[in-house]
């Protein structure tokens, strides 16, 4: 059955190449090489090499700039994104897991409220009111919690999806051998749903580092801003500045590009996971 | 027997469970969505409340730096929408045949734009897509083309931003489509080829109407990914040049700055009532279309 393959499907190949070849990579190179050059050099945003390298000067700069404001704030996005993920992997683990093994009239009207953030926008203002009442607007606590809100609806989706294909035979086992409802949770539930648990933190500590919106209303002018506020004022900072802007921007990508290359299976296959429901 | 094995239950998956996360969500999420219906029919500034009737919907839809952030943000999550749904199925297509050597480098060099910041992915193509000395521009003028004002022309900045949205969204599409594509059974296809069927045939007899639950969740995600975006728009344009580019994100974001909340929280419930309007008839039109295998 095996047919060799026609000229056109190779030409097709070379042509798909090179165009991702001019639409991708010409993109992160542009980036890359005008991060190193100097002020001057930057300026033209061609795609030349630099006369004069300039990476670690730029380097050096963006680090240092404003009492190492890029370092303070790359340590706030980390922290929110840690706290955040911790976070929502039990509470929407825990809720999901009651949620998909009892019926009645809690549990249904918490699944129909909780489905229904799927597709709902954040009301801004009252939740800045909601977390200003709490005290806890442009603090790390209260972006936590948003974010977590946030998340919560699609992990919830996940977990009970995952929870649906494990079998209540291991429960009854467990019940029958005295555990409590934390125990059989915590011992026996928990530890069985590591492979989604694994998928929803490698996406959605990608969306939480990544986030931008949530942060510019929920940390405004705070000095726990994170890391994707501050380059974005960089930009009108460094506005002529294109080496060092290129730089912050190459920073900024460094833990996502990391994530990508380590465990590129997993985050395609995490990507899929909920997208379809079956 | 019955009300034993109820007890067991009860005692055995304690509502307990379900508190932590209801209440966070409740709190931070619901409750603000339900109250926002009554603020936006108030003047407030976070502390007094004065009750003024549909004002801010009158407001919101007159006045000319936001009556055209609706058209503007349907337009904007349509038209990135059906570039993403239409795009993104080609290239999986394409992809999806394994006789391409490259399929793995193609499918993660597309994906690898999703995992990039908006931010930094703004900022960048707001640089080659600079009026004079862009990239782009520069590339055009190598092909003896005329250049553009990509984000600084009126005509032309909403579509610029639109491309860059689609060029970076692609990548989750097709990786959704791929996996459609993976599940749907070899059988098909050489029975299909048996009746002579073949190319076309097999993609619009076959491929599609067995992928109508990965076209209806990229669909999905991306019309209510694009009616609630922002981040690209404020990186790149901030809404100008003019009013040319606001869509409902950024108007929200500038009448939340200058402390126009219960106008603010008008624009976020005309936002709910579109998503809602547009969302839930597209889902169950599209379900009644899902084949069963």
């Amino acid at each position: 059955m095996v047919k060799r393959r026609s000229v056109w499907s190779i030409l097709g190949e070379v042509l798909a190449i090179l165009v991702t070849g001019i639409t991708h990579w010409v993109v992160y190179y542009f980036a890359i090489i005008n991060a190193c050059k100097t002020r001057a050099e930057a300026a033209q945003l061609n795609l030349k090499l630099p006369k004069e390298w300039a990476f670690i000067d730029n380097l050096k700069y963006v680090w240092n700039f404003n009492n190492r404001v890029f370092l303070r704030s790359f340590f706030n996005s980390v922290t929110i994104t840690v706290l955040s993920i911790i976070m929502v992997i039990f509470v929407a683990s825990m809720a999901a897991w009651i949620m998909q093994r009892r019926g009645g009239f809690i549990t249904k009207w918490s699944d129909k409220i909780v489905l229904a953030g799927l597709t709902t926008p954040l009301a801004v203002v009252p939740t800045f009111w909601v977390l200003r009442t709490l005290h806890l607007n442009n603090t790390i606590p209260g972006i936590v919690l948003v974010e977590v809100a946030l998340i919560f609806p699609f992990s919830c989706m996940l977990y009970k999806d995952f929870c649906n294909n494990l079998p209540r035979e291991i429960d009854e086992a467990a019940i029958i051998d005295g555990c409590g409802p934390l125990q059989l949770f915590f011992r026996v539930a928990f530890p069985l749903m590591k492979p989604i648990t694994s998928a929803i933190i490698i996406l959605r500590s990608l969306v939480v580092y990544n986030d931008f919106t949530n942060p510019m209303y929920f940390l405004q002018g705070s000095k726990s801003s994170t890391v994707q506020l501050t380059i974005y004022l960089f930009q009108s900072t460094f506005v002529t500045d294109y080496g060092r802007l290129f730089t912050a921007v190459l920073l900024v990508c460094i833990p996502p590009v990391l994530l990508f290359l380590l465990l590129n299976k997993q985050i395609m296959e995490g990507v899929t996971m909920g997208a379809v429901k079956g | 027997m019955n009300t034993a094995e109820n007890k067991m239950i009860s005692k055995s998956y304690s509502h307990g469970l379900l508190i932590p996360g209801m209440l966070v969500y409740g709190i931070i999420f619901v409750l603000p969505t339900v109250v926002s219906f009554y603020f936006s029919l108030t003047r407030w500034d976070l502390l007094h409340v004065e009750f003024i009737g549909l004002d801010n919907f009158k407001t919101f839809l007159t006045q000319p730096s936001t009556r055209t952030a609706i058209p503007h943000t349907l337009v904007y999550a349509i038209i990135t929408c059906v570039c993403k749904v239409i795009l993104a199925l080609a290239i999986a297509v394409i992809l999806s045949n394994e006789k391409i050597k490259s399929r793995t480098y193609l499918k993660s060099l597309i994906y690898s734009s999703c995992i990039l910041s908006t931010v930094a992915v703004g900022i960048t193509f707001t640089q080659l897509m600079h009026p004079s000395k862009g990239l782009i521009n520069q590339a055009l003028r190598v092909l003896g083309l005329p250049t553009y004002k990509f984000l600084t022309d009126k005509n032309m900045a909403l579509g610029s931003v639109m491309f860059v949205d689609v060029w970076r969204g692609l990548g989750t599409a097709m990786v959704i489509y791929l996996s459609g594509l993976g599940a749907i059974s070899k059988d098909y296809y050489e029975a299909a080829a048996i009746d002579g069927a073949t190319g076309w045939k097999q993609f619009t007899k076959i491929t599609l109407p067995l992928l109508v639950p990965s076209i209806n969740s990229v669909l999905t995600l991306s019309l209510i990914g694009g009616l609630k975006s922002y981040e690209l728009l404020w990186t790149m344009t901030s809404g100008g040049p003019g009013y040319s580019t606001e869509i409902l994100g950024t108007v929200i974001y500038k009448l939340f700055a200058r402390s126009s909340y219960g106008l603010a929280t008008a624009g976020n419930v005309l936002m709910f009532i579109i998503v809602c309007a547009i969302i839930f008839p597209l889902n169950s039109y599209i379900s009644k279309k899902t084949v069963e295998l």
